[in-house]
């Protein structure tokens, strides 16, 4: 047997050899090699044959060492026995005793033993290492040297005895166990191989490697052990992996179980042979002794492995009924969400894993706040705040003495701040575990993540409500979908809008709540401010697209057209109540206008400035059915020419230089079904005519730079105070859109054609004037009055209302009553009863140059505004007001004319 | 490229590593290779003075490294074996025959069954 222990011969070279060999030796030593290469089923059917070939002290040493080497002490103690007096049988049964944990016995096998003996010295070496005393080890082993497993053998006790004593060196340690190894690997000692990566796995833990190299030795041992190791290698194994984390425990528990029910089925297997040929013996009359003790030791083995096999389940039920309170726990914390919640229940939830009291602090600038806590941690004797900061001045898990229990400290390292966690056990069920310290450590980690989601949470929550209040501000509809068409939500006014609730609506597909696949279509299409119409509402759409889907805007078309109209036309202010006269012909004229405003067709209306042309416009389109849509207005006399077809039918993309990057709607398209009042239409150049009269037949218009024909629905009301007539007369006006415009014509009388209704405008411009200055309506005494009556007001209606407010203001505190006649309608007068002056406001016009029959109304009214200017020092304001017009009217009447004024004007 | 005294002396040493010849002159430049590996040796009148660090890592088998620790203890009884690295490997250094520092590394067989 020695010689095979010595032997540097690689065992599977040496199994080929014995194979093809035969003689007496063969089986004993297969028997010795099979047990070497871990083989423990091959080596036992070997030392069945040996049995007659062996002597039976040879025999005895053999099934002795077989045993041994499987772990298998009780049964290495059987056969040992039987050579009581071979040196090799008792040094096998003092280590079989030794294992057994009966050392006295053991020593008094060895007792008058010479170490001369090697394989002897080895195994007072293995013994004395066993009992902890790794000086023996260096006494017996230094300087020893041997060859083959023995060898290398001796060199892993003596690493051990380098890693164990006082004199501990740990690369004294490596240098013997890769000599070994060296020899091992060449050999390919499975077994004694796998003890050796183990053992290395602590030479490199006490190297202060790399945690990764530690494990990856015991990667390497895992199988080598598995396959060859006893149950003491395995348990050295289990707990050098109870610090590399639970799958690794998870992998041995199952190589456990695994190796525990093949050994069952061998010794099954074995007990059945065993029977059968101790029944074949007794038909023989032959001793059984020898097999009935066997099959006696193997029933034995069945009582070991059902306790292993106990011991195992146990070990893993334990273990997973721990890790499921760790999971309980971290799934406790995960769904917290808060991190106030997490401050104010993490000690709770920690006293799940164990322990009597917990307490959770904040670490502020060297300080411990307490938060919160859990349990009742007792007030004597305990850590003060000073010790636990610097015992948990580590970013791992650490436990402290408490007098007789124990304190956790779990620190778990927060962006908003480091929390320190507590946890009290006063009694840990055998001390303090690694696992306790790696569950604690899970916790550590899972508490971290779950204050960093729960803080992520927060910020999402308040982001959430943040858009949810902007949504809900936005009058508009907001309405958002999945890729899939479905509601992910809608605001309050889009679910106004579309007549849903929100509730009904939110998840469900839009395509599919009634009336709303029109919608759905438009959506899903991308469209930018279309109309839609749906059963109840039309509705103006506009969508962005974005990575999960659609957000759309929802206006009702009416409301979006009445916006639309504020910001680019005049607010159709005006009604019929507005227009105020008892005349006859201005009777006539508004219920002309009412009826007007029933039908479609373009109306026409003329009268002198301050008349209330555009007034009645006004009252016409919200006495139509148009009322609802856009009023908008265009002076055609204040666009600049070259701007003007550009603004009423709009213009592409890129149309002109400077133009709009999305183009933009002209005041047909804005006016839409509404009414589109071309104000001082007179003024429009020629070739805009054609133009106006080609959109007026075609009721289409083009925009600048477009080619698609965008359909008119507006109606069209045209003002001017020119002479219509003449000017087509004079070709300044095309005849065939004057025939377009004029198939309704309102002519609006001047206030002086209507001087019966003085009284009734100046009561109802005061009333105004009161009502919005919140003073009591000023009155107008008969003198007054009368003299308003007789003025000729050349301005008009206007001018009548400007005249009022001017007095107004000026009027006393506390008089309301006008009592004088202003001072410009009081020199008008005085100057010339047969022909009143032109202004009543301005500086007497009277020396102005008297028309004569030969000059036309244009050159009269041109000098007009001269000598207004002149007589204002160019005043334009006072000029206005001195002319009886709007200052807007002067400024047009200026250009036409192209009369220039003064600089300081 | 490694520069030797004589190239022709040197590669024994690397064919024992388990490189082949593969061209050049023997006196000069000699190009010896193995799989995916390529060395040529370059004569030197002198060799600079070394660092302490190895000129050549090589990896070899078990044995190759057996082998050349055998032949190193032919001549030196003392000299340290092969040490086991952190990562799983032997390691052992030796010099060739010109004197350079040549540092080679045996991984540990997967499944040890005796090499």
């Amino acid at each position: 047997m020695l010689a095979e222990l010595a032997s540097d011969e690689p065992l599977l070279k040496r199994l080929e050899g014995l194979r093809h060999a035969s003689g007496r030796e063969r089986d004993a030593r297969l028997a010795i090699v099979h047990a070497l290469l871990g083989q423990r089923d091959e080596a036992d059917a070997a030392i069945w044959r040996a049995h007659e070939a062996a002597g039976d002290d040879r025999h005895a040493v053999i099934a002795a060492f077989v045993a041994l080497t499987s772990g298998d002490a009780k049964r290495a103690l059987v056969a040992a026995d039987r050579a009581p007096e071979d040196v090799l049988a008792r040094a096998l049964a003092a280590e079989a005793l030794e294992q057994l944990g009966q050392s006295e016995l053991s020593d008094a096998r060895l007792e008058g033993v010479s170490d001369d003996y090697v394989y002897v010295r080895v195994t007072r070496a293995a013994i004395a290492l066993a009992r902890g005393d790794a000086s023996r080890v260096h006494q017996l082993l230094d300087g020893f040297e041997s060859t083959g497993m023995l060898g290398a053998r001796a060199r892993r006790l003596r690493a051990e005895a380098w890693l164990a004593s006082e004199g501990r060196d740990e690369r004294r340690a490596r240098d013997e166990l890769s000599a070994g190894v060296w020899r091992l690997v060449r050999l390919g000692a499975v077994a004694e191989l796998g003890r050796s990566y183990l053992l290395m796995a602590e030479i490199e833990t006490a190297l202060g490697g790399a945690r990764e190299h530690a494990a990856r030795w015991l990667a390497r041992a895992h199988p080598l052990i598995s396959r060859g190791g006893t149950p003491a290698d395995e348990e050295r194994l289990r707990r050098a992996f109870r610090r590399y984390g639970r799958r690794a425990i998870d992998r041995l528990v199952d190589a456990d179980l695994e190796r525990i029910i093949e050994g069952s089925r061998r010794t099954r297997t074995r007990a059945i042979d065993l029977a059968g040929a101790a029944r074949d013996l007794r038909s023989r009359s032959e001793s059984s002794d020898a097999i009935d003790a066997e099959l006696r030791a193997l029933l034995v083995s069945f009582g070991e492995q059902g306790e292993e096999l106990i011991a195992s389940l146990e070990l893993a039920l334990v273990d997973r009924e721990e890790m499921g309170k760790l999971v309980d726990v971290c799934r406790e914390l995960l769904v917290r969400q808060d991190p106030a919640l997490l401050d104010a229940e993490l000690p709770r939830l920690a006293l799940g894993l164990g322990g009597e009291a917990a307490e959770l602090y904040r670490k502020d600038a060297g300080r411990l706040t307490l938060l919160s806590s859990a349990g009742a941690w007792p007030k004597e004797g305990r850590t003060s705040n000073e010790q636990l900061l610097s015992s948990a001045a580590s970013t791992e898990v650490s436990m402290i003495a408490e007098g007789a229990a124990r304190v956790a400290l779990v620190p778990i390292r927060v962006q908003s701040g480091t929390r320190l966690l507590t946890i009290r056990r006063a009694q840990m069920r055998g001390g303090t575990s690694d696992r306790d310290e790696q569950r604690l450590t899970i916790l550590a980690s899972v508490a971290t993540a779950a204050y960093e989601s729960a803080h992520a949470a927060a910020a999402l929550r308040e982001a959430a409500a943040r858009d949810g209040a902007t949504l809900e501000a936005i009058r508009e509809g907001i309405l958002t979908l999945d890729r899939s068409g479905r509601v992910r939500s809608l605001n309050t006014a889009a679910a106004a809008v579309l007549g849903v609730l929100r509730e009904d609506a939110e998840g469900a597909v839009l395509a599919s709540l009634a009336g709303l696949a029109p919608l759905a279509d438009a959506i899903s299409k991308g469209l930018e401010d279309e109309p839609v119409r749906l059963p109840k509402v039309d509705v103006l759409v506009r969508v962005r697209a974005y990575a999960g889907g659609f957000v759309a805007t929802i206006s009702e078309l009416e409301r979006a057209q009445k916006l639309a109209h504020r910001l680019v036309g005049q607010e159709a202010r005006f009604t019929f109540e507005d227009l105020v006269g008892d005349d006859a012909a201005f009777l006539q004229v508004i219920a002309d206008a009412r009826r007007v405003a029933l039908g479609d067709v373009p109306a026409l209306i003329t009268g002198e400035s301050g008349t209330g042309k555009e007034l009645l416009a006004q009252a016409i389109h919200n006495a139509s059915p148009r009322a609802s849509h856009p009023f908008v207005g265009v002076n055609v006399a204040a666009i600049p020419r070259e701007l003007l077809e550009s603004e009423l039918f709009g213009y592409e993309a890129g149309a002109f230089t400077g133009a709009r990057a999305r183009g933009h709607p002209g005041r047909f398209e804005l006016a839409d079904r509404g009414t589109i009042l071309l104000d001082e239409i007179g003024d429009m150049p020629l070739e805009m005519q054609a133009k106006l009269l080609r959109v007026l037949q075609e009721r289409t218009v083009l925009r600048l730079g477009g080619t698609r024909a965008i359909p008119v629905r507006a109606r069209l009301i045209a003002t001017t105070h020119r002479d219509l007539e003449q000017a087509v007369k004079e070709g300044s006006f095309r005849l065939d859109l004057f025939y377009r415009l004029r198939v309704v014509h309102l002519r609006l009388p001047p206030l002086r054609a209507r001087r019966g209704d003085v009284p009734v405008l100046t009561k109802h411009h005061l009333d105004a004037l009161a009502a919005r200055s919140g003073r009591t309506a000023l009155q107008v005494s008969p003198a007054v009055m009368a003299d308003l009556e007789r003025y000729s007001w050349p301005g008009n209606v206007r001018e009548l209302a400007n005249l009022l407010e001017g007095v107004a203001s000026l009027l006393p505190a506390g008089e309301t009553l006008i009592r004088q006649t202003p001072p410009s309608v009081q020199r008008a007068l005085t100057s010339n009863s047969e022909k009143p002056p032109a202004s009543a406001a301005a500086p007497s016009l009277a020396s102005a140059t008297l028309p004569t029959e030969l000059e036309s109304l244009e050159v009269i009214e041109r000098r007009a505004i001269e000598h207004a200017l002149k007589v204002c020092n160019g005043n334009l304001a006072l000029a206005a007001r001195a002319l009886g017009v709007a200052r807007n009217t002067l400024y047009n009447k200026l250009a036409r004319y192209g009369v220039k004024t003064a600089p300081n004007s | 490229m490694l520069p030797v005294l004589d190239p022709a002396a040197a590669a024994p040493f690397y064919q024992q590593l388990g490189l082949v010849v593969a061209g050049g002159d023997p006196h000069e430049e000699l190009v010896l290779e193995r799989p995916g590996f390529q060395l040529v040796l370059c004569r030197a009148d002198k060799l600079d003075a070394d660092d302490g660090r190895p000129r050549f890592v090589m990896t070899v088998s078990i044995d190759v490294l057996e082998a050349v620790w055998a032949r190193d203890t032919r001549d030196e009884r003392t000299l340290p074996g092969p040490t086991l690295s952190s990562e799983g490997a032997f390691e052992y250094r030796t010099r060739d025959p010109s004197g350079n520092r040549v540092r080679l590394l045996a991984y540990l067989p997967a499944d040890p069954g005796g090499v």
